[in-house]
């Protein structure tokens, strides 16, 4: 009686839900005593920065977010109990302070039993710490899984209640090297890092992209590293033409890409192949690089081209891609499939734990994760760390589209055999 | 050749950092207004440019000729509807309204146009250049250093031969003698900023076709500005072109020293103006 009486009460709030609502209860009540138990509300805590500087992330999440809320509508089904899922969504306007502070709320005031932090490190760290320490399961993505271990220790000890499934640097390495070993050049790579967090790491002598690329046998040209918003790269580009290089790569920002890349034109030096990470991630970046946008070519998270169902929805990644270009007006992003595998992880977990009310019950069925998601499939403690999972990542090209300016490809797959290349690489065509 | 390459690209990038400078010399100049919101409103420029070459389909020509009246008719409700307010023998209130109009703009923007990165196609004219003698030139650089010439001469010119020059040096001169006299100094100020923003119209359009423009750029680019005013000379127009050239030099050579070492030669420099000239290379204060 008890979930009609909701169902009626759910009906003054929208007609959509309603009904929805009224087919479920009706679908209760032909099965008397099997699924009418109600198990109560379960809170799951959702921070993304959905504003300032990290916001085109936060896009996709908070797009990703409203569709869960409307499939979460009847609530979820556990051991023959019905839950209501609150999801409390917040912001963290791209700062870690925040991060950690509307965390520290979720678990404290809110008493969520699950914490899921978007993306980007920047927001998933600090909140991940706010996760270990309280006691409360968190699972987050969108964030090379050694900047979520490394900077907070895990690589001393693994953590209790913290979970993260994405790629690694040593991927996204290698991806490179396959990409360049798949044209023909002379080998020669001019390297191109900002002075910054991401460009330490990639630049890194150790374990970065230099030494990465030298071992496949390629020879490296490495300027010293560049102050990000340079205006002027003349000096990186004629130690480039003196050494020869056929191919450009490293980490930039797309701002400062597009400055190279309109000197590089300038000063008439024209490499095959131009690889860059971060800049060339979301479509805008590469239009506003205009023609010269061309060509350029990056690591591949995921793709509409990804074969994999959703757990939840049934629906392949194209049909995801084709729901946001519908809804959004604008093409789809990388960070899309990880949004949508995130809740795939969170909604699978609440419905295999012995106990969704309790937060250690969850972190055990969160542990126990073995799902194929949108981007691959999801089982922790098989990759390099415990509380990692690594999911496959492909070396894209941007190239010319019929329904937008460019559309992404997978040409190499090296890393991963999971899907097979879309094309193959082509040398970038300079006018 | 590779120096004579540096100091060319040099001059290059100091033709940027002149555009930028004249507007603030200008206002602090005559008003000793320090625009916090310099920048800003460069990048506002460059989105509103952005925005109608996508939506209209204007070329980069056409585009400024409609920008710059817009960014004088910015430049001229900023000063009348809010800087009047503050200006005075004392900075310090012009500066915090123009600082948090600073932060207001940069909000506004993200509100607007999103955090995604714009820029313009200017039809192939951003990647063109010159070959002369075996150093490449870039058409847009040169177009964009002759453009803050002629710019520099001509303010120049109207400041010291024109009545409104006059009126406008008297006010700076002395606000009170000036008022006397019949020159009304809230209107010239209106006039100046109206000047002053114009000019970045054309900044914009030019930013927009060499760069990405996104709302949070705006301070990056006000911070060259600001010393190259300063090694030219506070108030001084020829000297923010100066200034700028001196800049530009000083960070391609660095560049060519180490890559890394190119923005920070050009701090130095105007470190080592600040020690030895503080009032810059072209006052004559």
């Amino acid at each position: 009686m008890k979930t009609l009486l909701e169902g009626i009460n759910r009906m003054r709030l929208s007609r959509r839900t309603a009904l929805k609502t009224m087919g479920a209860a009706a679908a209760t009540l032909a099965m008397p005593g099997l699924v009418r138990a109600s198990g109560g509300t379960i809170k799951v805590g959702f921070i993304s920065p959905l504003t300032g500087p990290l916001s085109p992330f936060g896009e996709s999440d908070g797009y990703t977010v409203d569709i869960i809320k409307g499939l979460l509508a009847n609530g979820i089904q556990n051991n023959g109990k019905t839950y209501e899922v609150e999801i409390l969504v917040r912001d963290a306007q791209s700062d870690p302070n925040k991060s950690a502070e509307l965390a520290g709320e979720l678990i404290l005031n809110d008493n969520v039993q699950l914490l899921i932090p978007a993306s980007t490190t920047d927001v998933i760290n600090s909140a991940a710490d706010q996760a270990e320490l309280n006691g409360v399961p968190s699972i987050s993505s969108a964030a090379p899984w050694q900047a979520f271990v490394m900077p907070r220790g895990g690589d001393k000890k693994p953590f209790d209640w913290t979970y993260h499934f994405f790629w690694g640097l040593e991927d996204a390495l290698a991806t490179f090297v396959g990409l360049w070993q798949s044209v023909e050049t002379n080998k020669n790579v001019g390297m191109l890092f900002p002075r910054n967090a991401d460009g330490e790491t990639w630049g890194n002598r150790d374990y970065g992209l230099p030494p990465a690329v030298e071992k496949a046998g390629f020879k490296t040209i490495v300027p010293s590293m560049f102050q990000p918003r340079t205006n002027d790269f003349s000096a990186q580009i004629s130690e480039y033409k003196s050494g020869g290089c056929d191919i450009v790569g490293g980490i930039t920002y797309v701002s400062d890409l597009k400055t190279f890349i309109t000197q590089c034109s300038q000063q008439k030096f024209n490499p095959t192949v131009v690889t860059v990470a971060a800049a060339l991630l979301f479509p805008s970046g590469v239009e506003a690089m205009g023609p010269l946008g061309e060509g350029m070519s990056s690591e591949v998270w995921w793709t509409p081209a990804f074969p994999f169902k959703s757990s939840l929805t049934g629906e392949v990644s194209r049909d995801v891609a084709n729901a946001w270009e519908a809804k959004m007006k604008k093409q789809w992003i990388q960070p899309l499939g990880y949004a949508h595998a995130l809740w795939e992880v969170a909604i699978d977990t609440l419905k295999r734990a012995k106990d969704p009310m309790d937060r250690t019950s969850v972190r055990d069925a969160l542990k126990a994760t073995d799902l194929n998601t949108l981007v691959g499939p999801i089982k922790f403690g098989t990759g390099p760390h415990a509380n990692i999972c690594k999911t496959p990542i492909f070396g894209g090209q941007w190239m010319k589209s019929d329904k937008w300016m460019y559309d992404l490809k997978i040409v190499d797959n090296s890393v991963s055999k999971l899907i097979q290349p879309e094309a193959k690489l082509q040398p970038i065509k300079w006018s | 050749m590779k120096w004579l390459d540096a100091l060319i690209q040099g001059v290059l990038l100091g033709g940027m950092y002149a555009q930028y400078a004249l507007g603030m010399a200008l206002m602090f100049g005559v008003m000793r207004i320090v625009n916090i919101a310099h920048g800003d409103l460069v990048v506002l420029l460059a989105l509103i440019g952005i925005t109608l070459s996508v939506a209209v389909g204007l070329g980069p020509l056409p585009l400024v000729l409609v920008l710059v009246p817009l960014a004088a008719l910015i430049g001229w409700g900023l000063q009348k509807f809010v800087l009047n307010k503050v200006v005075g023998a004392d900075s310090l209130p012009s500066l915090i309204a123009t600082f948090g109009l600073s932060i207001a703009l940069q909000n506004l923007m993200l509100e607007i146009w999103s955090a995604d990165t714009r820029s313009m196609s200017g039809g192939g004219i951003e990647a063109a250049s010159v070959n002369v003698g075996g150093i490449y030139i870039g058409l847009l650089p040169v177009l964009i250093l002759i453009a803050a010439t002629l710019l520099t001469g001509g303010l120049d010119l109207t400041m010291r031969r024109t009545r409104f020059g006059r009126a406008l040096r008297a006010a700076a001169a002395d606000t009170e003698a000036a008022a006397m006299t019949g020159v009304n100094p809230r209107v010239v100020y209106a006039y100046a900023t109206a000047i002053a923003v114009g000019i970045l119209g054309l900044s914009g359009v030019f930013f927009a076709l060499r760069a990405t423009v996104s709302p949070a750029d705006g301070p990056a680019q006000l911070i060259y500005a600001f010393e190259a005013v300063i090694i030219g000379g506070m108030g001084s127009i020829w000297g923010g072109f100066v200034g700028s050239m001196v800049l530009g030099i000083a960070q391609a050579i660095g560049f060519r020293i180490d890559p890394g070492f190119g923005t920070l030669a050009g701090h130095l420099v105007f470190l080592t103006v600040l020690a030895t000239r503080p009032q810059g290379l072209m006052s004559k204060g």
